[in-house]
């Protein structure tokens, strides 16, 4: 079977004690693009995850390997022969071996000089040349999990499935450990499945987002599109923080920019200032977060909404500031 | 590339480690469900009627008295002890961080035999008094080692570097934002010991007060010695004196229930799923350096609690030892035994250790009837595991005198022991993070592959310290080797109780002192392992 080829998820279910934490999923992930799954805790992603990899049989429905049936209720191909690289969020590497061994653990089939050139090949490709000796206990947070991406990926996989891969880092270490895996991960071509429940981390790093809550996917699209077209309050909430307004509230010149409908839900750069703007609303609090400055904005006694803006200046309280509205960022809730 | 095998199936329950695991826990569960089927089943006669009316009460009410004393005792010692090693600073902590374990490689037995001529009248702490004070032995009271509180006095020496181990390791691990948190609420010292700290190592410390007191129930040799009549002391006399085994395994019965009585107590102290740290930015407090009079007051007392422990004791022997000529007797051939079996019975208890442990990750069942199996062996009192071999032997017709009977033996060490061995082999695999086996499945590992290439690599971390436990724990041990030993097969143990019970102590105190010299440098070794793993996470 070629490396390069979708594997499916259709209708599975998964239960447990009898409650489904995965319900009817379909999802397909596409060699050579990241498909991130974005959820919150106990969305049922990483059972999802563990279906794919086979390290659970499904319930009902089916996982395909190209047009090849691994997964159905009759049928079950064990993880260790679905040749399916894991990385996990605490890195599992083995303790009682050093980087390079443990690079090499699933290359047993090549003779033992073959696969120390594989492995510091890989060690290489991460980064980590200089680090093959190092054991795991010896080794950083971000290292430890480059080696173990340098493992999965050694083993020649037909797909890379990531749980919360980035979660055990440290801020600054997780943008550039990111940048490395993800890099060599989509130069081989192959499927990747990324579990996540950080918004900006999928949006980031993947080619389509599924987005899951309590087992169901919501909605599998581009991230763009997920963002600026979602098919729920849910999948919409899932990217990215909204603030709900009634439409009375709103100026009137914005009423008519936007569909008819009793409640909208705004995202922070629906709002922007705009010294051209068609409304004039008072600033009842702001604060620089780094590089944005979010200000809070008094629509009526009651509502205020919230705007995101660039600049060296922050507003005081009281100071009236020109704002226009941009609806693409505006959600009739439904 | 490898095709995928389409036709490949899984069967979680019907696997050969469950199959492997299950035969483990037969062999170490067997001679345990012999003694009280036997027990349960078999009438005990008039024999059984007699003992009911005339001994079970007092047994009973000795033994848990004896229980109830040394479990002070042993809080007594320990927990002020863990507490100052683990998180104060004052002279000589070091040392006595891994010297407060060496008790452990002294039996209460031989503790029993030292003690009772050391605070003999003749002996040469009341010598001292008389001599001090000028007083006639008539002229005072002083307290007699042959009682329940004298045995409660020698079981706690011995027995209390469980949990002094248990509670050190729990004031270690204590959060540093938990302690800080509650220092800056207005927490003193003594606040912070008794409602913050105490109570989160509580199920720590009341796991080694189990483990000690299961000890306590099941000692035979010192309580034998020191003529306290309780349960062990009653089985071994049935069976022995009175040739009664159906009622020693009546008896046997009520021993293990006082057993499994104190695990369920453990439980219930514990609370409700024990307490945890819940801090994400964990962090090990760091030692508080006590002024000098309370550092030196500290300093004093854990001179005093070795001293009591061990110290005294074993200087007492050496003494005897040098006194009376080392040449008592020919300790060549006990010495060789007592190694022999050891080796043999830690061996066996390693290898059954190992595999539950490593069954036990496998899947639940495994986990469930390794660990039941194992806690089952090691709660039943070697007196009481040593009647069921007994049964299986004369059901089988082995000979009690010939070598299958040096088989059961090692059969009843490793029953009795391996869950001790099995702790530090779990402790091993708890340190690696859960998720090893499915990577290891993820890059095509079979079974056993996994087995061979990550479970017992992982699990030999902890084998030197489990290896350890065994070969101690069996050295020592006294009551199943003396019911079970072919004829003229002594070991070290055997030998020390038999002149010991003969009045000839001088003759015992070279025994005893090979069994403690033997096990020291294990302890030792072992005292200084826990120790470099504690500083080693300390400074991570």
């Amino acid at each position: 079977m070629s490396k390069l080829q979708p594997i499916h998820a259709r209708g599975v279910t998964r239960r447990y004690d009898g409650r489904a934490v995965v319900r009817n999923a379909s999802l397909t992930l596409q060699p050579g693009k990241i498909t991130a799954l974005l959820g919150q805790s106990g969305a049922g992603k990483s059972t999802l995850l563990r279906l794919f990899a086979g390290l659970e049989p499904v319930d009902s429905g089916e996982i395909l390997h190209g047009d090849v049936p691994v997964s159905t209720i009759s049928k079950h191909v064990p993880a260790e022969d679905r040749q399916i690289g894991l990385i996990f969020q605490d890195f599992a590497l083995f303790p009682h071996l050093n980087a390079i061994d443990n690079v090499g653990f699933g290359l047993v089939r090549q003779n033992k000089d073959k696969r120390r050139e594989t492995a510091r090949h890989w060690l290489d490709r991460l980064g980590l040349s200089h680090r093959a000796k190092a054991y795991p206990h010896e080794l950083s947070g971000g290292e430890q999990q480059r080696v173990s991406i340098a493992r999965a990926l050694a083993a020649q996989p037909v797909a890379i499935l990531m749980d919360e891969p980035f979660s055990g880092l440290d801020v600054t270490l997780k943008s550039e450990v990111r940048h490395t895996a993800l890099a060599a991960v989509a130069e081989a071509g192959i499927p990747a499945l990324l579990v996540t429940h950080d918004a900006s981390e999928a949006m980031r790093a993947a080619d389509r987002i599924a987005v899951m809550s309590e087992g169901v996917i919501l909605q599998e699209e581009t991230p763009e599109k997920l963002y600026l077209e979602p098919v729920s309050m849910a999948v919409a909430r899932a990217l990215g923080p909204l603030r709900s307004v009634r439409r009375d509230a709103l100026p009137k010149k914005w009423q008519e920019k936007v569909p008819p409908a009793e409640n909208y839900c705004l995202r922070p750069e629906a709002v922007r200032l705009d010294p051209a703007g068609d409304a004039m609303l008072e600033v009842v609090a702001a604060q620089r977060t780094s590089s944005l400055i979010e200000i809070e904005l008094k629509l009526t006694e009651t509502e205020t909404i919230h705007a995101l803006a660039l600049g060296p200046f922050t507003p005081g309280r009281g100071d009236k500031l020109a704002v226009s509205l941009a609806p693409e960022f505006v959600f009739a809730a439904r | 590339m490898q095709a995928i095998k389409a036709s490949s199936f899984h069967l979680p329950r019907l696997n050969p480690v469950a199959l492997i695991t299950l035969a483990a826990a037969g062999l170490i569960g067997a001679p345990v469900a012999i003694a009280i089927f036997t027990g349960v089943i078999g009438g005990g006669g008039d024999a059984w009627l007699h003992i009911v009316s005339t001994q079970l009460l007092g047994y009973t009410t000795t033994t848990l008295a004896v229980i109830g004393l040394t479990a002070a005792l042993i809080l007594l010692f320990a927990v002020p002890t863990a507490w100052f090693v683990s998180l104060n600073e004052f002279p000589g902590r070091g040392f006595f961080e891994w010297a407060l374990i060496l008790p452990l490689a002294a039996p209460g037995y031989v503790l029993a035999y030292a003690w009772a001529d050391a605070a003999d009248v003749a002996g040469p702490i009341q010598s001292l008094l008389r001599d001090v004070t000028g007083l006639s032995a008539r002229d005072y009271w002083f307290p007699s080692v042959y009682s329940i509180p004298g045995l409660s006095f020698v079981m706690a020496s011995a027995l209390f570097p469980y949990a002094y181990l248990t509670a050190r390791a729990a004031f270690s691990n204590l959060s540093l934002c938990t302690m800080e948190a509650a220092r800056s609420l207005g927490a003193s010292p003594r606040r912070l010991f008794l409602q913050v700290a105490l109570p989160a190592a509580r199920p720590a410390i009341f796991a080694g007060l189990a483990l000690a007191l299961m000890e306590t129930a099941a000692d035979y040799g010192a309580a034998s010695y020191l003529g306290v009549q309780t349960l062990s002391v009653g089985i071994f006399r049935a069976w022995h004196s009175f040739s009664e085994p159906a009622v020693a395994a009546r008896l046997a019965v009520l021993l293990i229930l006082i057993a499994f009585g104190l695990q369920f107590i453990e439980r219930i102290a514990r609370g409700r799923g024990g307490i945890q740290q819940t801090a994400t930015r964990w962090r090990t407090p760091r030692r508080q350096k006590l002024g000098p009079v309370a550092g030196w007051g500290v300093a004093i007392g854990c001179t005093l609690v070795l001293m009591l422990s061990f110290v005294i004791p074993v200087t007492r022997l050496i003494w005897v030892s040098a006194e009376t000529g080392l040449g008592q007797g020919q300790m060549v051939r006990p010495f060789l035994n007592s190694l022999t079996l050891a080796l043999a019975g830690s061996a066996v208890a390693f290898i059954l250790a190992l595999t539950i442990t490593i069954g036990a990750r496998q899947n639940r069942f495994s986990q469930f009837i390794g660990r039941f199996a194992a806690g089952a062996g090691y709660a039943a009192p070697g007196i009481v595991l040593a009647l069921g071999a007994l049964f299986i032997l004369s059901w089988t017709g082995f000979s009690v005198a010939g070598p299958a009977a040096l088989i059961f033996l090692v059969w009843i060490y490793a029953s009795r022991f391996t869950a001790a061995g099995a702790e530090p082999l779990n402790a091993a695999f708890s340190r690696a993070p859960a998720s090893l086996g499915n990577a290891a499945r993820s890059l095509g590992a079979s079974r056993f592959q996994r087995l061979v290439r990550v479970d017992l690599p992982v699990a030999m971390s902890g084998a030197s310290a489990a290896a350890i436990i065994l070969f101690v724990e069996t050295l020592k041990e006294l009551p199943a080797t003396l019911m079970l030993r072919p004829f003229n097969w002594d070991t070290l143990a055997v030998q020390a109780f038999a002149y010991a019970s003969d009045e000839r102590l001088a003759a015992a105190t070279l025994p005893s002192l090979l069994i403690t010299a033997a096990g020291l440098g294990p302890v030792v070794l072992l005292s200084l392992q826990l120790t470099r793993a504690g500083q080693s996470r300390a400074a991570g």
